[in-house]
């Protein structure tokens, strides 16, 4: 990978509007441009209280876009993508199944065929019920960060109230899911995701992720044979744990689980050149399976 | 050992600029307690105002935040062990324990991880 080394880098963004749950949402996405016509299309899904821009080291990288169109979005709500008309009176609650239409709209409007979809944390979350539901339409799922089912460690309550910095709070309290030997460019630049997010935003993606994902009692249902399922997760991620990831993993036949040596919750920012040697061999897994 | 790094957290914080600046807004007395031991923190607008070993009667703080002599050393070295890494890791654990009101900390959180997270800058390991 090349970080850094591009004036113009080979990302293209751009505005797609579509039908979210009946309501016309605004989202912004982007896309590698390094990827031929014949390249297989991965929708990436970022964390719970930040945007797209967590993939872009993934989106540059030649030898990824050999084989693959890396395509990455903001969630309604997060990044450039607007909130829906209205928003200034609602409390943003994500929950398992407008998640799922916004995943589904989303591809569905970009016309990407058979994709693979790799979500991180939430997005981990999310692409384990994809795979159960609709397992048939994705050529894989990767879950980042992923299981179904962890144990909350805070109060959410912290993370929206006037007399509390949402950013700040909420960047402090991720911030010890990075991993100590990440470098302190991407740590900080991970970071700023949480800084300058709106207020009430991970915890409404929260929302989705503690009180309305709890798929222990569904996940062995997976057929990996009609879809692979690949979970890898950092060693030093305390929200979604190693034992986590294997828990979930034994309970899917056939799901392929690697645990990542000094990584964290952010795997992809945080330490871009590190994932990439877990990441590859399993892209070379997806590109050479039928 | 752990005493020694906690009795030498006032002469890191209160020479560290942007430490001081971060915690500008913030005015309270919390306690840190290890295996044996208790130090009341009090800071004023950032600066650690006064360290003073416990116990001390009817002195008030306003939250405490405690952990084992050999958590607290893990979490200091550079590159701590997954799970000792952060407070709240290790609070998950049961390896830690936070107290009290946590309306300081928490409107202060970066302030209050980095100031006793200092001792990594000791040399712990």
């Amino acid at each position: 990978m090349e970080i850094g080394i591009h004036k113009l880098e080979p990302i293209m963004g751009r505005y797609l509007n579509v039908d979210i749950d009946g309501q016309k949402s605004r989202i912004y996405f982007e896309e590698s441009t390094l990827s031929g016509d014949k390249a297989i299309p991965v929708v990436c899904l970022h964390t719970a209280g930040s945007d797209s821009s967590q993939f872009r080291h993934l989106l540059v990288d030649k030898e990824i876009a050999a084989n693959f169109r890396m395509i990455a979005f903001d969630m309604p709500w997060h990044g450039k993508s607007l909130p829906p008309v209205g928003y200034q009176d609602q409390e943003y609650r994500l929950t398992t199944e407008l998640y799922l239409d916004t995943v589904d709209s989303f591809i569905a409007a970009i016309g990407a065929k058979n994709p693979v979809v790799m979500g991180c944390s939430m997005g981990g979350r999310l692409v384990i019920e994809l795979a159960r539901r609709y397992g048939k339409n994705f050529r894989a799922v990767i879950g980042l960060e992923a299981s179904d089912y962890q144990t909350p460690w805070y109060d959410t309550e912290w993370l929206n109230r006037p007399d509390v910095h949402g950013g700040e709070i909420c960047s402090a309290l991720i911030s010890g899911l990075i991993a100590p030997q990440s470098p302190d460019e991407f740590r900080w630049e991970t970071l700023w995701g949480y800084l300058s997010a709106g207020p009430g935003v991970f915890k409404g993606d929260l929302h989705f992720y503690r009180e309305d994902s709890d798929f222990r009692d569904r996940s062995s249902e997976i057929d990996t044979e009609l879809c692979p399922l690949y979970l890898l997760t950092g060693e030093y991620d305390f929200s979604c744990t190693p034992d986590d990831t294997k828990r979930t993993g034994q309970s899917i036949p056939g799901a392929k689980v690697t645990i990542m040596k000094k990584l964290g919750h952010f795997p992809m920012s945080e330490n871009p050149e590190l994932f990439r040697g877990y990441l590859l061999p399993v892209l070379a897994d997806i590109a050479t399976s039928q | 050992m752990v005493d020694n790094f906690i009795k030498r957290l006032p002469d890191f914080v209160n020479r560290d600029a942007w430490l001081i600046w971060r915690g500008r807004h913030l005015t309270t007395t919390f306690l840190l307690k290890t295996s044996q031991a208790e130090y009341f923190i009090s800071i004023r607008e950032g600066e650690i105002h006064q360290l003073a070993a416990g116990p001390q009667l009817l002195k008030p703080s306003v939250f405490s935040i405690k952990a084992s002599d050999g958590a607290w050393l893990k979490h200091w070295r550079k590159f701590p062990p997954s799970g000792w890494h952060d407070i709240f890791a290790m609070v998950k654990m049961g390896e830690a324990s936070i107290e009290g009101d946590l309306y300081p900390m928490m409107s202060n959180l970066r302030y209050i991880k980095e100031l006793i997270a200092l001792p990594r800058k000791m040399g712990g390991d």
